[in-house]
Order: structure tokens, then sequence, then C-alpha cells
């Protein structure tokens, strides 16, 4: 098993993996920049390595740096995480060639998955069935706008270099077309270096499920169970659950098997995730493959009792999978929240600053994946997902109370965050009824506001607060019993 | 004492007064709230409001004032900020040059009467509030020539309880 690894990624998800590798007797490394000195992962970390400046391919971004870090600290494997370079094949290889283990699949297997286009012919070979589209990236509009009328709109144009909602724009008419696909290319160009754009037919009322993979290097490969991933905005997920409320039995066996042939069909090995997007009539199409660790494992993890990370590390280490297929099991519902540094009445506007104060729920089946505390001050260099909010219960109606419950104990005072739309979201009969589809928000969100419905409440809080500060500083004199005015000074004036 | 209070770019006028060493009423547009309070640490204050309880937590940010209750977040500003600024004494010299309470109080004892010499810095009134007593104390040294309180008034920050003359020009 390895001495130490370094952890390449920064906040809630570098907290994460340096808290697995405490648990199994491993030094973690940590990588950070010059605004995150005091952010969470580093105070947790055995070592720290500073990188320099903040910008992202100056820091986090910065394959020499990193594999440097690694050499200098005497790291055997190297954790990327999720976003940065965890799906960057030449930072994979890159690993592979100075000696360190990347906790990862091989480069050839995130080169292959990390193209959509080369990976959907992968699995259309595995025999397994494909969202419909074209095969080969068309830079031509007028060529894909003889495409869209094959497939029939409305159709949506895809990044073939990357996802997280960068590159993607749906056309629902011919006339739309020409300046959809020359923005979808430029904003991939600028998000993944590669402006490379595909057609595929658009499912409107579609859920995204995904399901979660492990192998390991000796020829097992199982799926974990799905998770429901359909509450989006602007492309990025917000609440995750699982069960999806779509499964049945023989949906869940069947999508399993093609998650199981996708890690077969491309050689898998570690942890992963397989996207489906299923249509109103239960039928299913791979979307594409994540070669990572994804944001929302946690509620795979609440169900099954099973830690990702830990079997990350074990796989990478050349153990074999401890369990089968069989032996996979999911016991009641969990739902999880991404709690950002966004404003959500400003469009959700990033919002970073400083923690002036945070209090994190508990009890029974909460789980709180957080990157902050109080008196940090959150950068605006990286994405802004502060923490993410987990509940389990027995059943989807107790885990929604139990999310609500949680969430309105949520105190994160400094910055704004998304917590009263999420709310709303969970109290609404829509999410409640299930019906969680990829224009969920759209459809039933999409001029939501909040409601200052207690704004007395916080008036009240506030005068309460300006008239009884607490005294502040000690008395010099031995007299704890006198607390003299002037340290407990309200409003006056000379 | 009264407050202009904007939230969400709407303000409302808020007066207070107050009942007794832990409850005020607080009156806002036309809403009146009987207030119980407690401050349980620097960011979180228990509230009875009218019979219900509510957890605020707050905390001063360059914004205003972020105010969450029940996972809803409010900034309250206000609108009179600039003339409510207090310089906070870092000397442990300075006393405030009236002996007025710091907090919406009840006076619990006056410990000096009409004449009575007092040195800089003795105590002069003993007021209790959240639960806690505090002892205002004489600014300088002088003569009391006044007393404007008695055990059991409620007392508001500003009113001033006790007049010294100060002791400067006597020979």
């Amino acid at each position: 098993m390895f001495k130490r690894i370094l952890v390449a990624n920064r906040g809630e998800i570098a907290v994460r993996v340096i808290n697995t590798c405490r648990e199994m007797g491993i030094e973690s490394v940590a990588i950070y920049s010059d605004v995150d000195n005091r952010s969470a992962h580093v105070l947790a970390a055995d070592r720290a390595v500073c990188l320099g400046a903040p910008s992202p391919i100056e820091s986090y971004l910065n394959i020499d740096k990193i594999i440097q870090a690694a050499r200098e600290t005497g790291a055997e494997a190297i954790h990327p995480g999720y976003g940065f370079l965890s799906e960057n094949p030449a930072f994979a290889q890159r690993c592979e060639d100075e000696g360190f283990v990347f906790i990862g699949p091989p480069a050839k297997v995130i080169r292959d998955l990390g193209d959509k286009i080369t990976a959907r012919k992968i699995m259309i070979a595995g025999g397994v069935p494909v969202v419909p589209g074209i095969f080969r990236d068309e830079p031509d509009p007028d060529r894909l706008m003889a495409e869209a009328e094959h497939l029939g709109y409305p159709v949506m144009i895809k990044a073939s270099a990357g996802g997280g909602g960068k590159g993607i724009r749906v056309v629902a008419a011919p006339e739309e077309m020409k300046e959809a696909s020359r923005a979808a290319a430029s904003e991939a160009a600028a998000a993944f270096g590669n402006g490379t754009i595909y057609l595929e037919k658009f499912l409107s009322r579609a859920r995204h499920v995904e399901f979660q993979i492990l192998a390991d290097s000796h020829g097992s490969a199982i799926h974990v169970l799905e998770r429901e991933c359909s509450i989006q905005r602007r492309h990025q997920k917000i609440i995750e659950e699982t069960p999806s409320p779509v499964m049945t039995p023989e949906l869940r066996d069947a999508m399993g098997k093609a998650a199981v042939a996708a890690a077969r069909a491309s050689r898998y090995v570690n942890a992963g995730t397989v996207e489906f997007l299923v249509d109103e009539n239960r039928n299913f199409y791979f979307l594409e493959v994540n070669t990572r660790l994804q944001v929302e494992h946690p509620i795979t993890e609440m169900i099954t009792g099973i830690d990702l990370v830990r079997q990350q590390i074990s796989i990478a280490a050349g153990n074999r999978l401890s369990f089968a297929q069989e032996d996979i099991a999911g016991r009641g519902h969990a739902i999880e929240c991404r709690i950002y540094a966004e404003d959500p009445e400003n469009d959700f506007f990033p919002s970073p600053g400083k923690i002036a104060y945070l209090k994190e729920p508990s009890g029974p089946g909460i789980r709180s994946d957080c990157g902050i505390y109080t008196g940090f001050t959150v950068p605006f260099e990286y994405d802004p997902i502060l923490s993410k909010l987990i509940v389990h219960a027995e059943t989807r109606e107790k885990a929604i109370a139990r999310m609500t419950r949680a969430l309105q104990a949520y105190v994160i005072l400094g910055v704004k965050t998304p917590i009263p739309f999420l709310i709303d979201i969970l109290a609404s009969d829509a999410f409640a009824g299930g019906e969680t589809c990829t224009n969920f928000i759209p459809t039933y969100f999409a001029d939501w506001k909040p409601q200052a419905k207690n704004a007395d409440l916080a008036r009240i809080a506030y005068i309460v607060n300006a008239v009884g500060k607490k005294p502040a500083g000690k008395s010099s004199s031995y007299e704890p019993q006198t607390v003299t005015p002037w340290m407990t000074l309200g409003n006056w004036r000379m | 004492m009264d407050y202009r209070l904007i939230i969400n770019e709407e303000t409302s006028s808020a007066s207070i007064s107050i009942i007794d060493n832990d409850t005020v009423i607080i009156v806002i547009s036309d809403s009146t709230y009987r207030v119980g309070y407690e401050r349980v640490s620097e960011n979180q204050l228990y509230l009875n409001i009218n019979g219900g309880t509510v957890n605020a937590y707050i905390a001063d940010t360059p914004d205003g004032a972020h105010v969450v209750i029940d996972g809803l977040t409010y900034i309250v500003q206000d609108a009179d900020a600039p003339a409510r600024q207090v310089k906070r004494k870092k000397s442990l010299s300075e006393i405030p040059q009236e002996v007025t309470p710091p907090m919406p109080s009840v006076v619990v004892r006056v410990l000096v009467g009409v004449g009575d010499a007092v040195a800089k810095g003795s105590g002069v009134v003993v007021v209790s509030a959240m639960k806690m007593e505090t002892t205002l104390l004489a600014p300088f040294d002088g003569t009391v020539t006044a007393i404007h309180a008695a055990a059991g008034d409620k007392v508001m920050p500003g009113q001033i309880l006790v007049d010294i003359e100060k002791n400067e020009d006597r020979p």
C-alpha cells in the first residue's frame, strides 16, 4: 500500500481524499496556490507544497510543478480529485512516465473516453445504445444543418473535448444553427483548448441517470448502482439523488449491464461514471464516461456503505476488488445538494468573500463534505463550490424532509449561497413527485426569486444584536464581576 | 430608540422599547413584536418573538449585516449607520463621559446620592440586561448633582442616569 499520496486538487474534494488517506494510515501531501495557503485542505494534510501564483495554469493545472512537488515530498501516488487535471491524459501519462501511480484509469483510457466522439464509437462497438447523433466532428455549419434535419430538431451541439456545461447549445430551428455552432465552438476552444463540436438529438424530457463503475486491474468490473442528476442549472448539476425515481429493477439491471459493458469495452480500470439519458419511455442512451470520481459520489457511498476513495486507492495499489456484483445493494435514499458561493438573487453570480461564520448541520444521516471554515476567505480564482450537503434516510420522502431541515440549519454568513433556492426546489410538488428531468429548473423555477417573507425577523435580530453587543476584551481589574460600560458600549454619542 | 433598516431595497422604520432585562418590544411599520432575547455567542441570538422561537445568526460584513434565519439569508443595512458609529475605546483609562447604560437595561441599584463626591472610575449605578449586571462608572472626579433613575426603572442607551459635575475647577 502507498505510504504517501499527493492530492492534486483543492477545496472539499481534497479534504475528502485526505480524510480517507488518514484513515488508511497513508500520509497526505497537499498542493496549494498563494491564495489557498490557509485553505482547509492545506490545514488537513500531513505536508503541503506551495505552487505559487493563484491562476489555475500556474498552480492546480501546472503539471510540471505538481510532478516536482510529488518528487520533492516522496509521494508514490497522485490523486487528481475532480476537475482540474483529473481527466487530462497528458497528466496521467506524465505520472506514469515519471514513476508515480496515477489514481485513476490508464492514460490511454482517459484519452479515448475523453474524446466524446471516440467514446461513442467504442460504445457502439461494445453494444451499448447511444444517443442518436452524428459520429464525427463537423465544423461546417451547412453540413451540420443537413445532419440536424436528418436527426430531427431540436438538436444539441456539444463539445467533443469536455463537459461541465461548456460548449453546449440547444438548437430548436435551422435559423439558429449557424450562430449556435459558432458560439459553441468558441466556448469549447476557450474551455478545453479544442473547439471540435458534434451533434446529438436533444431529448427534451430526458433524465440524466449515471452509473458508478469500479474496475480493478485483474479484469473485474462492476457497477455500484445509479445516481439521478437531472436537476441542473445551465447544465451544472445542483441536486443529485439515489435511487433514481424513474428506476425499476428491470431498468437498473439493463442499465447496469450496459455500464459494465461500457467499462469492458473501454478497458476501464479504477472508479468512473457512465452517464446515460433516459427518455420518457424508459429507453436509455449512453452519453459519456467520466473517467474520475464525481462530485456527487457521496450519495452512492451513503446507500452502499462503500468508501469510493478507498476503493480507488486500493485498486491503484494493485488490489483486487473485494466484492462482486451480487454483493452490491443499496439501502434507503440519499440526496446531495451542492452549496456554491453564488448569489441566487443576482442570477447566481459568484459571490466570493470571507466566511464570517459557519455552522454545519448535524444529526442522523447527515453528511457535510465541507471545504471552508469560519474566517476563511473564498478565493475568486476557482470553482465556487464551498461544500456538499448529503443526507441519507429510509425513504425518499424522509430524505427530502431531512435535507430541508439540514439546509435550514446550515448557516453560512459572509457569502451568498443558493440555499434558499434549494429549499424551494425541495419543497416543490414537482420534486416531491420525482418529476426530475433535465429541464426541471426552466420548467418549474425559471423566474424564481427569493422570498423576503420573514424580513421583519431579520430586522429584529439586527436591532437586538446592535443594542446588546457582547463584551469585548478583558477587564484589567481583578473584579471579574464588574463589566464596565466602555467595554460593552452600544450606541451613544458624546 | 428608532431605526430605519433596509432589506432588499425596502426601508422599514423600527422602534424599540424595553420591558425588562431580557425582553423588549420592537415595532416595525404596523407590527408589534414582543421579543425575548439571549445572546448565545458572538454570532447567534436565541430569540422568542411573539411566542415563537427563532435562532438568528448574524455577522457584520462589508455590505451590511448578514442575518440567516432558517436557511434564508437577509442583508440588513442601517440607513442611519454613519451616525451610529461608535469609536471603541482602546485605552483602559477612557471612560464614557456620561453615566448611561450600554444596552436597554433595568436599574438594579443606585450607589450614590446627590451631593456625594465621587472619584473617577468608582461605581455609580448598577444595571442589569441579558441576565448580566453592569456597573456604570464615574467618568471623572466630581460631585453628584442629580439622579434620574431609581431601582426598577427601565433605561435605554443615551439616557443619562446620574449627573456629575467635574471637579477640575475647584480649588
